[in-house]
C-alpha cells in the first residue's frame, strides 16, 4: 500500500518536469526509492519520496533555453555543435496559463467593482434602459450576439490552414474560455459604466475591440504548446507576388513550427498557414 | 588555461558548503544518489537538486550503470555520478575554504579502515 503511495509522489513529481526529461527523472527515483526502502523505515521513505516534488521543481526551472525543447533545432544537440544563444519570450502574455490567468484577475475585478458601485434609481442619460442586473443582461446578450459574430468574422479566425492535430480539443477549449471571461469582463464593466451614464454604444465598441483581440490572440499562437509566436521574420517583397512568396514567419520557441502569414492573399495562398516541425 | 583557471574560481567561489559536501561525497566514492545522502545525512530535497547544480556547472558527470551488472547483482541500474576535471580542482579549492570537509566526508576506504 505504501509503495503505491511513494510511487504516486514520484508520479505527481515526475509531471512538473519538463516531457523530454521526464521518462530518465522518473527511472533514476524509482531506483533510488528501491534503496530509500530497503532500511523498511516508511518516515524515512515518505521523507525521500517527497523531496522528489523539490527537485522536480528545481529540474522545471532550470531545464535549459526553449532551444533544446524542440525538434527544430535537434541537430544542433550533436556534441561538438556550439550552444547558440538562449531564446526567450518576452511578451507579457506569452503562456496560456498566463493569460487565462490575467483574464481571470480582471473579471474578478469587474464583478467587484459591479457589486460596490451602487445602483441608481434611474439612468438620467439613458431613458427606458433597464436598471435591473437581470434585464440588462437580457438586453446585453443580444447584443453580442450580433457584434461577436461580426468581430470573428472579420478577425478571420478560423481562415488559417492548420493541419489536424492532437491538441485541437485543447486549442479550442483555450480559446472558449478566453471568450467567456472576456465576456465576464465586458458584460460585468459594462454593467458598472451604464451607471456613470457613459453612452452605451461605446462600451459596446469595446466590446467588440474585446472580442477582435481574442480571435487575433488565438490566431498568433502555437496550436500545439499555444505559446506566443515569436521573431517575426519578414520574408519576399510584395512586389513579385507572381514570383516569390511574401509574408512574415512566426516563429514558435519551443520549436512546435513555424507561421506563415502572407502579406496580400494569392490564390495560392490566402490564408496563414501553420507548418509543423514536430 | 587561463579561462579554465578563471572558471574554477569562479566555480569555486559560489559554491556553498552544502554543495562542496556533495562534491567531497562523491570525491570520496559515494557514487549515487542514495548513497550520497547517507553519507552527508542531507535531505534528498536537498541533494539532488545540489547534484543537478554540480552538473550543470560540469563539475561532476552522471552515467547510467549497465543493466547487466544490475540484474547480476539483482537490484536496479544505479545513476553514477562522478568527478570531472574541473570538480576536481574545485573539490581542491573548497577543502581550503572548507578545512572540516574531509572529516565530515570522509573517504570510503578510510571509513572502512
Amino acid at each position: 500500500m505504501m509503495t503505491r503511495v511513494y510511487l504516486a509522489i514520484l508520479w505527481a513529481g515526475a509531471r512538473i518536469v519538463r516531457e523530454r526529461e521526464r521518462a530518465e527523472w522518473l527511472a533514476e527515483w524509482q531506483t533510488e526509492l528501491w534503496y530509500a526502502m530497503q532500511g523498511g523505515d516508511h518516515r524515512r521513505s515518505m521523507s525521500f519520496c517527497l523531496g522528489s516534488l523539490r527537485d522536480a521543481l528545481w529540474k522545471r526551472r532550470n531545464s535549459g533555453a526553449y532551444w533544446r525543447e524542440g525538434s527544430i533545432l535537434a541537430i544542433a544537440n550533436g556534441p561538438g555543435f556550439p550552444d547558440p544563444p538562449a531564446i526567450e519570450c518576452t511578451h507579457l502574455l506569452e503562456s496560456p496559463f498566463r493569460c487565462l490567468a490575467l483574464l481571470g484577475v480582471l473579471a474578478a475585478v469587474a464583478i467587484f467593482l459591479s457589486l460596490v458601485v451602487p445602483t441608481p434609481a434611474v439612468f438620467p442619460d439613458l431613458p427606458g434602459f433597464p436598471t435591473s442586473g437581470g434585464r440588462f443582461f437580457v438586453t446585453f446578450l443580444p447584443a453580442c450576439a450580433v457584434f461577436w459574430p461580426i468581430a470573428a468574422f472579420t478577425s478571420d479566425m478560423v481562415g488559417g490552414e492548420y493541419p489536424r492535430h492532437r491538441n485541437w480539443l485543447r486549442r479550442w477549449c483555450f480559446c472558449v474560455a478566453k471568450v467567456v471571461l472576456l465576456w465576464v469582463i465586458v458584460a460585468f464593466t459594462t454593467w458598472s459604466l451604464v451607471r456613470f451614464s457613459v453612452a452605451l454604444h461605446i462600451v459596446l465598441g469595446g466590446d467588440f475591440m474585446a472580442m477582435r483581440w481574442a480571435m487575433m490572440d488565438q490566431r498568433r499562437r502555437c496550436p500545439t504548446c499555444l505559446r506566443i509566436l515569436d521573431k517575426p521574420v519578414r520574408m519576399g517583397s510584395r512586389s513579385r507576388i507572381l514570383l516569390e512568396w511574401s509574408g512574415t514567419e512566426l516563429l514558435c520557441l519551443r520549436g512546435h513550427g513555424v507561421m506563415h502569414v502572407p502579406e496580400s492573399p494569392a490564390i495560392w495562398f490566402t490564408k496563414q498557414r501553420w507548418m509543423s516541425l514536430s | 588555461m587561463l579561462h579554465s583557471y578563471t572558471f574554477c574560481v569562479a566555480a569555486e567561489a559560489r559554491l556553498s558548503h552544502t554543495a562542496a559536501m556533495i562534491l567531497q561525497a562523491i570525491g570520496a566514492g559515494y557514487a549515487y544518489g542514495f548513497s550520497l545522502m547517507e553519507a552527508t545525512g542531507l535531505p534528498s530535497g536537498t541533494v539532488y537538486p545540489a547534484m543537478r547544480r554540480l552538473e550543470r556547472d560540469d563539475l561532476i558527470r552522471s552515467q547510467w550503470e549497465k543493466q547487466s551488472i544490475a540484474d547480476a547483482e539483482q537490484r536496479p541500474p544505479r545513476k553514477y555520478y562522478r568527478l570531472t576535471a574541473l570538480g576536481r580542482a574545485t573539490l581542491e579549492a573548497s577543502r581550503k575554504r572548507y578545512p572540516l570537509l574531509v572529516r565530515l566526508v570522509p573517504d570510503r576506504e578510510t571509513e572502512s579502515v
